[in-house]
């Protein structure tokens, strides 16, 4: 399988807090990579740095090369904006757009690239909202607010938001801490529907989480990347005494 | 055991009497000061009611239909007044509203953080310029910008319009509502440069992350967020705009007629009561200019009344979508 994203030597800052250490990894394609650790490990700055949103908050800076389809992303030609096209994101706390109806929330990142020609708008949308579970609930409502749907609908909603805009890989910064059992269940589904066409990385609280849906699985512990491997080696037979002290619950 | 005193103090029957007593008071208090505002708003329109009776009784409605202003003549007809107050107050948000809004984007957003403090500052300053020298400035400088050169453009260009008819001499519609554009810009900026700051960061990088520029950012993610926060600094804006009375005065010309052009001079109701109330010699007069008062405060009302819904109506869609 050929890896989508390699980073080298990734490090990165807030202010002159160092956050992240010399991180080398690749993310393989069609498949989901699950990035593990405990609160304030660096986890969520490592996915903000690969679609360039980490650079977006006021001190904060990188160094070390990310590779997109071997062509760094970090170059001076390249535009951030160019590449969170190519990548998409859902974040941690479900966050639609609360001031537009359903169907402009998935077709907000549609409308900027221009697309007008509603029949296709809507045909879009409505692949979106089915790849991300959501259309059977909301096709009688998509003038509704999107902000009037349950937790667990918002987030599915969010992702299919990022679908729309058919990225290529596809950033998950603990979608599901503010879910329920039920929405969980339904969202890691989703994922397992979505690896046969997306690289798919996951920054998840939840090892049993990380067990199920993914391929792979790194741990982060203070900025590093302690150990990347499959999935099933890192919880059956990890290599780092840390990594199996974290997977056993002894910290974190 | 000292902390278990306290705690067991704190508990006594004694303490919660106390702090009922004190709950109970502080209700009173508060409800008491809300309450003189609604009656003070109450008294000003009976006083100003009962006062302008003999002009009401006379006129009638024809009070706010007749353009005819002649005290002299003893013919008070107010619509001349209100077309001023009214047309002057647009002018100024037609062009505070981007320039404010442009602004505080611009100091939220864009501007680097070395800038961000002092022209921030500068902006709150011009709130706090007394108006009559915004009103000196007004005749000094401004009026004769207008009357040699932007109106002399604004005729060459756009003079196919009837709004740009004609020859200015300085003082007039148009220098009033610039002046106004200056004097309320600080309120629209600084109010939504609040309103920007509270725009949370995952709406700015959910909107990010779906691959905007930082004008699209702000364009469909920022700005929609803010939109009731930002009517309601466009409406303070208004209300300061309607009543501002020296620096209109001073500048909008003082002649009680309706003319299609921004060039010629009118009168504000404001300015009319400020100017004639010192001569106003007969009973009529007084009581008509009363009357003009009234109805500023009924526009006023009117206008906040207006806006209100608007808020309603479009923070109703917001309001639903949290349930």
């Amino acid at each position: 399988m050929k890896n989508r994203v390699e980073v080298h030597d990734l490090s990165a800052w807030f202010d002159e807090q160092q956050v992240l250490f010399d991180i080398n990894v690749a993310i393989e394609d069609k498949c989901v990579t699950a990035i593990i650790g405990p609160s304030g490990c660096g986890k969520s700055t490592f996915i903000r740095c690969v679609n360039r949103l980490h650079e977006t908050v006021p001190g904060a800076r990188m160094s070390g090369r990310v590779l997109l389809d071997k062509d760094d992303i970090y170059a001076q030609v390249v535009d951030p904006v160019a590449i969170r096209k190519r990548i998409g994101m859902v974040f941690q706390r479900p966050n639609p757009f609360p001031t537009m109806s359903i169907f402009d929330n998935v077709a907000a990142g549609l409308k900027l690239n221009g697309f007008r020609r509603s029949a296709e708008l809507q045909e879009i949308v409505q692949r979106s909202l089915e790849q991300a579970a959501l259309w059977d609930q909301v096709k009688d409502r998509l003038g509704e607010a999107g902000a009037s749907l349950s937790g667990g609908q918002q987030q599915r909603l969010c992702i299919a938001r990022a679908l729309a805009v058919e990225p290529e890989i596809l950033l998950m910064d603990e979608p599901c801490s503010a879910l329920d059992p039920a929405a969980t269940q339904r969202v890691e589904d989703l994922l397992v529907e979505l690896q046969n066409n997306y690289a798919i990385v996951i920054v998840t609280h939840n090892m049993q989480q990380a067990a199920r849906v993914s391929k792979y699985t790194g741990f982060f512990l203070n900025g590093g990347l302690i150990e990347f491997d499959d999935t099933s080696r890192i919880f059956t037979n990890p290599q780092d005494k840390r990594t199996e002290d974290y997977i056993t619950g002894r910290f974190g | 055991m000292a902390a278990d005193s306290i705690v067991k103090r704190l508990k006594a029957p004694g303490a919660l009497a106390r702090g009922r007593l004190a709950d109970r008071a502080f209700f009173i208090a508060t409800f008491i000061f809300a309450g003189l505002v609604l009656l003070i708003v109450a008294a000003i329109f009976i006083e100003l009611a009962v006062m302008s009776w003999p002009s009401l009784i006379k006129f009638g409605p024809r009070f706010i239909t007749s353009s005819d202003w002649d005290p002299v003549a003893g013919k008070f007809g107010a619509l001349p007044l209100i077309f001023g107050t009214v047309a002057s107050s647009v002018i100024a948000l037609l062009l505070a509203v981007p320039l404010g809004l442009g602004v505080a984007v611009f100091l939220s957003e864009v501007s680097p953080p070395w800038l961000k403090t002092p022209v921030g500052f500068l902006v709150e300053l011009l709130a706090g310029i007394p108006s009559v020298i915004y009103g000196l400035w007004g005749i000094f400088v401004l009026a004769p910008l207008v009357m040699n050169h932007l109106a002399p453009w604004l005729n060459h260009y756009f003079g196919w319009l009837p709004l740009f008819r004609g020859t200015s001499y300085g003082v007039g519609l148009l220098t009033a509502g610039l002046i106004l554009t200056l004097m309320v810009l600080p309120f629209i900026t600084s109010v939504s440069r609040e309103i920007l700051a509270t725009v949370p960061r995952d709406q700015r990088e959910a909107a990010l992350a779906l691959g905007m520029t930082r004008w699209e950012v702000i364009r469909h993610a920022v700005l929609p967020y803010g939109r009731v926060g930002i009517i309601g600094a466009v409406i303070l804006a208004l209300g300061r705009a309607l009543g501002e009375t020296m620096a209109v005065t001073m500048v909008i010309g003082n002649t009680p007629r309706i003319s299609a052009s921004l060039f010629n001079p009118a009168y504000s109701m404001a300015a009319v009561i400020a100017n004639e109330f010192t001569e106003a010699s007969s009973r009529l007069y007084v009581s008509a200019l009363i009357e003009v008062g009234l109805v500023l405060f009924g526009v006023t009302f009117l206008v906040n009344a207006a806006a209100r819904l608007l808020i309603w109506r479009v923070g109703g869609g917001q309001k639903r979508a949290r349930v």
